[in-house]
C-alpha cells in the first residue's frame, strides 16, 4: 500500500503556449506518461546528471566486466572493485 | 514440466526488509552464479542501494517492493552450468523494463531439482511504472519460458489471496 506522503493529492495548474501544451502532450503520450507526469519527471530531475536508463546499462557493461575479471584473471580483483566503487559513485549522483 | 512460482510478501515483514532480505537471500554463499541486470550482484547492500535508487528517483519508494519469481526446473536439467545459462536467458526476459537480480539453487531443502530465483524491481527504471503481475502478464512470462526451454511450463500464483495454477 502506498504511503500517504507518496500520494499525489495535490493540483494546480499552469500557464502554457498553445504550441508548448501540443509540444509536451505529444512528448508525454510518445513516453506513455500522463502530461502531468511528463511535467513533474522534468521538474524533478532537471539537474540530474545521470539518469536511470544510462545507469543501468552502464551497470550492465560493469558486471559483464566484472565476470570477465572473475572468470578469467581472478587475480585482479582490485580491478573489479574499482570498476564497483566507480559505478557506485555514479548511483550517487542519481537523484 | 518447469513450474514458475510467484512469492509473495511475508505479512509480518516490513516493505523495507522486505527488499533487502530478499537481495540477501538472492546473493547468499549457497546461491550458484548471481547475477544481475541493471544493479550489481557483489553485494547485498549495493544491489538494494541501486533498486531503492531507482525507486526514489520516481518517487515510488513505498508500496510492493519486489516481484520474487521461483523457476524451477525438471530432470532435464542436470547441471550447474545448464541452470545457470537457463537462468541468464530467462531474467533477461524483464531486463529491458525492469532491475533483476537472480541466481540458482542446486537441489536441497526439499526441492526437486535446480531452481532459480528471480527478484525483480517493482518500479520500471524506463518510466517508473509499477510490474503489473496480472495473469496475463505472468501468462506471457510462462509462455517465454516454455519457446526457451521447449518445455511445458506450470504456473502458480496467488490473486486476491486465492491460489491458482495456470499450465502454458
Amino acid at each position: 500500500m502506498k504511503k500517504e506522503f507518496e500520494k499525489k493529492g495535490k493540483v494546480t495548474s499552469i500557464r502554457l503556449t498553445e504550441e508548448e501544451l501540443i509540444k509536451f502532450t505529444e512528448t508525454a503520450e510518445k513516453e506513455g506518461l500522463t502530461l502531468g507526469g511528463y511535467l513533474r519527471e522534468c521538474a524533478r530531475h532537471r539537474n540530474n546528471k545521470v539518469d536511470p536508463y544510462l545507469l543501468v546499462h552502464m551497470q550492465n557493461v560493469a558486471n559483464i566486466a566484472m565476470e570477465l575479471i572473475r572468470r578469467y584473471e581472478p587475480q585482479n580483483v582490485k580491478t573489479a572493485e574499482k570498476l564497483e566503487s566507480e559505478m557506485k559513485e555514479l548511483w550517487n549522483k542519481l537523484n | 514440466m518447469i513450474t514458475v512460482i510467484t512469492i509473495r510478501k511475508p505479512y509480518n515483514l516490513k516493505e523495507d526488509n522486505y527488499l533487502r532480505n530478499a537481495c540477501k537471500y538472492v546473493l547468499h554463499s549457497r546461491a550458484i552464479c548471481p547475477n544481475g541486470y541493471g544493479v550489481s550482484a557483489n553485494s547485498v547492500q549495493t544491489a538494494y542501494e541501486q533498486m531503492f535508487a531507482i525507486k526514489k528517483y520516481y518517487g515510488k519508494t513505498t508500496g510492493n517492493q519486489l516481484i520474487h519469481l521461483v523457476i524451477s526446473y525438471d530432470g532435464s536439467v542436470t547441471s550447474k552450468e545448464q541452470a545457470c545459462a537457463l537462468s541468464c536467458k530467462l531474467a533477461s526476459y524483464y531486463k529491458n523494463d525492469y532491475q533483476v537480480l537472480y541466481c540458482t539453487h542446486s537441489k536441497d531443502r526439499g526441492c526437486s531439482g535446480y531452481h532459480t530465483h528471480m527478484i525483480i524491481n517493482s518500479v520500471s527504471y524506463r518510466d517508473g511504472k509499477m510490474f503489473i503481475s496480472s495473469i496475463e502478464n505472468m501468462n506471457q512470462f510462462c509462455e517465454y519460458v516454455s519457446e526457451v526451454t521447449g518445455q511445458k511450463v506450470k504456473l502458480y500464483f496467488e490473486k486476491n489471496a486465492d491460489k491458482h495454477t495456470k499450465e502454458c
